[in-house]
């Protein structure tokens, strides 16, 4: 067994857990935060996409042993008094979803991508930005729109390309 | 602890290692993880190389102000790795020992003729690597740092599978005056130079074409959608814009 402390959404957590526990597991099973997905379960659909320590990983490929101390975001944790994040607002707008199942993953990859103001953007960075996330539903046409929409409402001088 | 405990096994980022023991194709008994020590995480420029520490993340060598000014074709190999959520996780050291045919690292090492520093010795780019999966590290042994030379011309193409992402072919090419070396990889069980592609560099000043270049075909692994005869295709035309973006 493991003694794992970590902070989640801002509130620290404290388990005694097997050795060979997944963030996932912990996340969904003893959390009940069940807003990360596990779609393949083989570290290439990024459904279950946290922030651990201020990047992005897979949570289905993570030993808790392999994070103790660290602080982790999941989907719960973008909204904030009520408020939801820009990228869910852009979502929603932009119809981003089908059937939603990679929706989460999605959403903590290109919140994570515009932290920081990116120097320019067009379909060719955000398609390598979204490498990691796949979708199933073949919905990336409104996942792309909900991208730039979000972007330009967090940075309304963001420099958007058209294509070459 | 490893010498203590048989089938214990370093893990250093766990990309490759996690998924492998989720499939139930490795157990080992217990995992020791490497990642408090600092010094495995250092990018050091000492004098005409450069030294990684051998559990830097794609990530971080992409985004290393040292490796994009000192060599960028390194820089850009890492930023082509699988995706940004594996790249932060992802080290150069676990690439290396894990030596997996399609990795893209081991092209690197071999194509610019680097050092893996190890807790036990120094071992040449061209010792380290030997077979799939397989390289020269015994089982109690630990990468502490890849070193590799500054100063020569050097570019990394790859073809990507367009579902896996890995490398249908890469091909690593240094040029300089006096040093060429092709490093193939994705092609073969194991990671390779292509000699007779360093023979036409070294007796051509322009940019050759590899269009008759002897390849060792028998030896290609072919897949059911890539055969020999494809990747051999791959290689010569990635050689060709390789040698063609190196030569003035």
């Amino acid at each position: 067994m493991i003694t794992s402390t970590l902070q989640i959404n801002g509130q620290q957590v404290s388990h005694q857990l097997p050795d060979e526990t997944l963030l996932v597991e912990l996340l969904r099973e003893h959390q009940s935060l069940t807003g990360t997905h596990v779609g393949c379960d083989t570290t290439q659909c990024g459904a279950c996409t946290v922030e651990v320590d201020g990047k992005i990983l897979k949570s289905c490929t993570l030993l808790v042993a392999q994070i103790d101390g660290s602080q982790i975001t999941t989907i719960e944790g973008l909204s904030s008094n009520g408020h939801l994040h820009t990228v869910q607002e852009a979502f929603k707008e932009c119809h981003a979803l089908q059937c939603g199942f990679c929706t989460p993953g999605m959403i903590m990859a290109i919140s994570h991508f515009l932290k920081d103001k990116p120097q320019e953007l067009n379909d060719e960075i955000i398609i390598k930005a979204l490498e990691g996330n796949i979708c199933r539903c073949t919905g990336y046409v409104n996942i792309i729109k909900a991208f730039k929409t979000a972007a330009l409402k967090m940075y309304p001088d963001l420099q958007m390309l058209t294509e070459a | 602890m490893l010498q203590n405990e048989e089938n214990a096994k370093i893990i250093a980022g766990g990309m490759t290692l996690i998924p492998t023991m989720k499939q139930r194709l490795a157990s080992p008994s217990a995992l020791i993880d490497l990642s408090s020590i600092s010094l495995l995480h250092q990018i050091q420029v000492q004098g005409d190389a450069i030294e990684i520490g051998s559990l830097c993340t794609h990530h971080q060598v992409s985004a290393d102000a040292r490796v994009q000014a000192h060599l960028p074709t390194l820089a850009k190999l890492a930023s082509m790795i699988a995706d940004p959520q594996v790249r932060y996780k992802g080290t150069i050291g676990g690439s290396l020992a894990n030596n997996d045919p399609a990795a893209d690292y081991p092209a690197a090492l071999l194509g610019l003729g680097g050092i893996v520093k190890t807790n036990a010795r120094e071992i040449d780019a061209d010792d380290f690597f030997q077979g799939m999966f397989s390289t020269a590290l015994n089982s109690d042994e630990i990468i502490l740092s890849i070193s590799l030379p500054l100063g020569k011309k050097s570019s990394y193409l790859k073809f990507r599978h367009p579902s896996s992402g890995y490398a249908l072919c890469g091909v690593w090419m240094t040029r300089s005056e006096s040093f060429k070396r092709v490093a193939i990889t994705g092609v073969y069980p194991c990671v390779r130079r292509w000699l007779e592609a360093e023979d036409l560099l070294l007796q051509s000043s322009t940019a050759p074409n590899f269009e008759s270049t002897p390849i060792e075909i028998e030896d290609i692994l072919s897949t059911h959608d890539s055969s020999a005869h494809y990747k051999a295709q791959l290689m010569r035309v990635l050689c060709a814009r390789a040698a063609n973006e190196l030569t003035p």
